[in-house]
């Protein structure tokens, strides 16, 4: 085909072609047709990119895995520092939070005086229920002195050395704790177990207990200070021939968790055995 | 040289014991770390087994225990002359000899503190004990026996490697 210089209709026509197009592409009509002429040229420009960026990739491997590696070590490194850094946070904030509790126990009773104990040990016998605490005679911790937690009653020193003491809990068997009972306020005496189990003996069958009742130390025998809470009274048994009622308790001290205890140092326990009328 | 390496071991067992292996309980029961090192210990081949080596061991719990030291040293000293008694009539029998000390070592301990504390007069139940206390520590006793033996048989090879057999 060939354009006339002197025929203008040719001219007008092209013109509104072109027109007709530019008015089409601009309304997204010709959308389709493009995308379908350009697909193969994109996929030819994508495969054409990705051979050269494998081939630099692999040019350059060499000092990327390097860094790579060196900048893993020096993460996992940070990420080990940390992860201490975080456990020993933990830790100082399980610390903090039993300290404070202790203080706010400790300024409860302004009359006492304590001693702060790390309880590093048990008794190698799993027939005896003692705990091993860091404290000994060079920081004024005496035989018989009771020991307590945030609590409330742990047990008393049994027996003691130069930088450690052994502390009787009270769910030892061999351990007795007059007792009160509140709201009744019936005096009772409260015995461990071999089983770790707390009961109180020697309740007067006319007393009116229930389950729930709160047990506190009483004070009669002179082994602890009066009013330190030891427990919740879980079960009642009262027997029609029997001469007292039993209760069993549950303590409010978690004694397989026992980590810091409070030694009252200013408590003199009274030792009753010469006022004991022997047979 | 031996002999100082076996009381080392048990002290560090015995310390162990105190601080860590107590707070592993099963109902009342725990394991017994000392006596199982010293059950091991004994039945080494290349150890001569003796009931004088529960006497380091009782000693050492002992100062540690609530309980009076005779009581624990006699309950060692019985429990490795069982040992010694079944590694003389099992020779052949290694594993047999080790559960059959660890079940005996562990009875004759607990029988001896129980003994004790039913003549202190203190109000124990013997039924409830052998049940919440002496056959959970037992069943422990059997399942770290294995694993302790195997630390201690490497330990042994490591002290002197030419009296073990090929």
């Amino acid at each position: 085909m060939r354009f006339s210089k002197n025929n203008p209709y040719q001219l007008i026509t092209l013109v509104l072609l072109a027109a007709g197009l530019l008015l089409l592409a601009l309304g997204g009509y010709l959308s389709p047709i493009f995308s379908s002429a350009l697909r193969p040229v994109y996929g030819l420009q994508t495969w054409l990119y990705d051979r050269f960026q494998a081939i630099q990739d692999f040019v350059n491997a060499p000092t990327d895995i390097t860094r790579l590696r060196q900048e893993n070590a020096d993460l996992s490194s940070e990420n080990a520092t940390l992860q201490t850094q975080i456990i020993a946070l933990q830790q100082q904030v399980t610390e903090i939070e039993l300290l404070s509790a202790l203080l706010d126990f400790a300024r409860a009773r302004p009359e006492n005086a304590y001693q702060a104990a790390a309880v590093i040990g048990r008794d190698p016998s799993p027939f005896l229920h003692y705990v091993i605490i860091n404290r000994g005679s060079d920081d004024g911790i005496r035989r018989g002195m009771p020991v307590v937690a945030q609590e409330g009653l742990v047990g008393r020193v049994a027996q003691v050395t130069a930088n450690a003491a052994r502390v009787e809990l009270i769910t030892d068997p061999a351990a007795q704790v007059g007792i009160q009972l509140q709201p009744s306020e019936v005096d009772g005496v409260l015995t461990g177990s071999i089983t770790g189990d707390l009961s109180v003996d020697l309740i007067p069958q006319d007393a009116t207990l229930q389950a729930g009742d709160l047990v506190f130390t009483s004070g009669i025998g002179g082994l602890f200070p009066s009013s330190i809470l030891v427990g919740q009274v879980s079960s009642v048994r009262q027997e029609a021939q029997a001469l007292f009622q039993t209760a069993t308790v549950q303590p409010v001290v978690d004694f397989t968790r026992l980590e810091i205890v409070l030694v009252i140092v200013n408590f003199q326990p009274v030792d009753l055995t010469p006022l004991l009328i022997n047979p | 040289m031996r002999v100082l390496v076996g009381i080392g071991i048990l002290l560090g067992a015995a310390l162990l014991q105190v601080t860590l292996v107590m707070r592993i309980t099963l109902l009342q029961g725990s394991a017994d770390l000392v006596l199982l090192i010293l059950i091991s210990w004994m039945l080494q081949p290349g150890n001569k087994p003796d009931w004088k080596w529960g006497l380091p061991a009782g000693l050492m719990l002992g100062y540690a225990s609530g309980l009076p030291d005779w009581v624990l040293l006699a309950g060692y000293a019985g429990a490795a002359g069982i040992c010694q008694l079944l590694k003389q009539r099992i020779w052949q029998g290694q594993l047999l000899a080790l559960l059959s000390a660890t079940v005996l070592g562990t009875l004759c301990i607990h029988l001896v503190t129980l003994s004790f504390l039913f003549l202190s007069a203190d109000p124990i139940d013997a039924v409830e004990a052998l049940n919440v206390i002496t056959i959970p520590s037992m069943l422990l006793n059997l399942i770290f026996i294995l694993p302790v033996h195997a630390i201690m048989s490497e330990l042994s090879k490591l002290i002197s490697p030419t009296e073990q057999p090929a």
